[in-house]
């Protein structure tokens, strides 16, 4: 039965209002709920319905964001495979941390840049480079995994493994966030001009 | 002759060209998945539509929205004659890619 009142998660509708052009948004966000409300929600229920709305807002949100990560996971691999990372000589790093590096500032500096220059809203490219830093971690922890393959296995005789791996992911999301805040605040000043 | 188009731009276009009147977003997703049968991102089909858009392949107006869509617009699209000589050149070029072949092609063991 269609449920014309069923709402998606608020915080992934405030994801996708943020990421859109406003030119987009209104359509974009009606396209999705409508089929939501419609079709997705009625036959798969609540928590199956709520999945497909997520992953289809990050389809959309994402979408900007591929570019810096597939050109920054490129680069690591390509330094990772002459045995230059992570030394620190020319991709100086501020703090003994992963992802905090001159090298991880630039994608997150364009990241943010190109977010807000394209809808004009500094929120859209911190946003971005949010997103691009979780993957950044994510692409870190993998390849922590590759190094020591019973990192994770070990969590549970050693649970401060993981203390030592949030305090990593809060220091990497906000650098990543900080830097993308300067990028976009460039990035929003220069905006593309938007149809109407 | 006109722009070259990539495979799931073809898609869309063609998608745009069914529906006609009707090609808005959601109707535009769910054409794509069913003749490429398989699930497609809105992410993909959102951004090969503003691609469109920016070629001149297509163009697009804002309507009503209704109250299952909590009254937000929608973004109707239509081909362009540039789209539409675009996808004849694609399909022209793909048919004479496959003349004289049998089809289906017999696998060689």
């Amino acid at each position: 039965m269609i449920d014309e009142q069923a709402n998606p998660p608020r915080l992934a509708q405030m994801l996708l209002h943020t990421a859109l052009r406003p030119h987009d948004a209104e359509s974009t966000a009606g396209d999705l709920l409508e089929e939501y409300r419609a079709v997705r929600r009625p036959s798969l229920g609540r928590l199956r319905a709520d999945v497909w709305y997520v992953l289809h807002v990050l389809s959309v949100a994402g979408r900007p964001v591929w570019p810096f990560a597939l050109g920054l996971g490129a680069v690591k691999l390509g330094l990772a495979a002459f045995m230059l990372l992570p030394l620190s000589g020319w991709n100086p790093s501020l703090v003994p941390a992963p992802n905090v590096s001159l090298l991880d500032a630039l994608f997150f500096l364009g990241a943010g840049y190109s977010g807000a220059r394209r809808t004009g809203r500094v929120a859209t490219g911190v946003v971005n480079s949010g997103l691009l830093g979780l993957i950044d971690f994510a692409m870190f922890a993998a390849y922590a995994t590759l190094g020591v393959p019973t990192l994770f296995a070990s969590i549970v005789e050693k649970p401060f493994i993981l203390v030592i791996g949030s305090i990593f992911l809060a220091i990497a999301a906000s650098f990543a966030l900080t830097l993308g805040a300067v990028g976009a605040a460039v990035g929003a000043s220069r905006a593309e001009k938007l149809p109407s | 002759m006109a722009e070259v188009i990539g495979h799931f731009e073809q898609a869309v276009l063609v998608a745009l060209v069914r529906l006609g009147s009707d090609a808005y977003g959601r109707a535009i997703l769910n054409e794509v998945q069913k003749r490429l049968e398989r699930e497609v991102s809105a992410g993909a089909v959102y951004a090969t539509l503003e691609r469109l858009e920016a070629k001149g392949f297509a163009l697009s107006r804002l309507a009503p929205g209704t109250a299952i869509r909590g009254g937000r617009a929608r973004r109707y699209f239509v081909p362009t004659a540039t789209g539409i000589r675009a996808l004849n050149e694609a399909k022209s070029a793909s048919d004479s890619l496959w003349r004289g072949l049998a089809w289906p092609l017999k696998v060689r063991t």
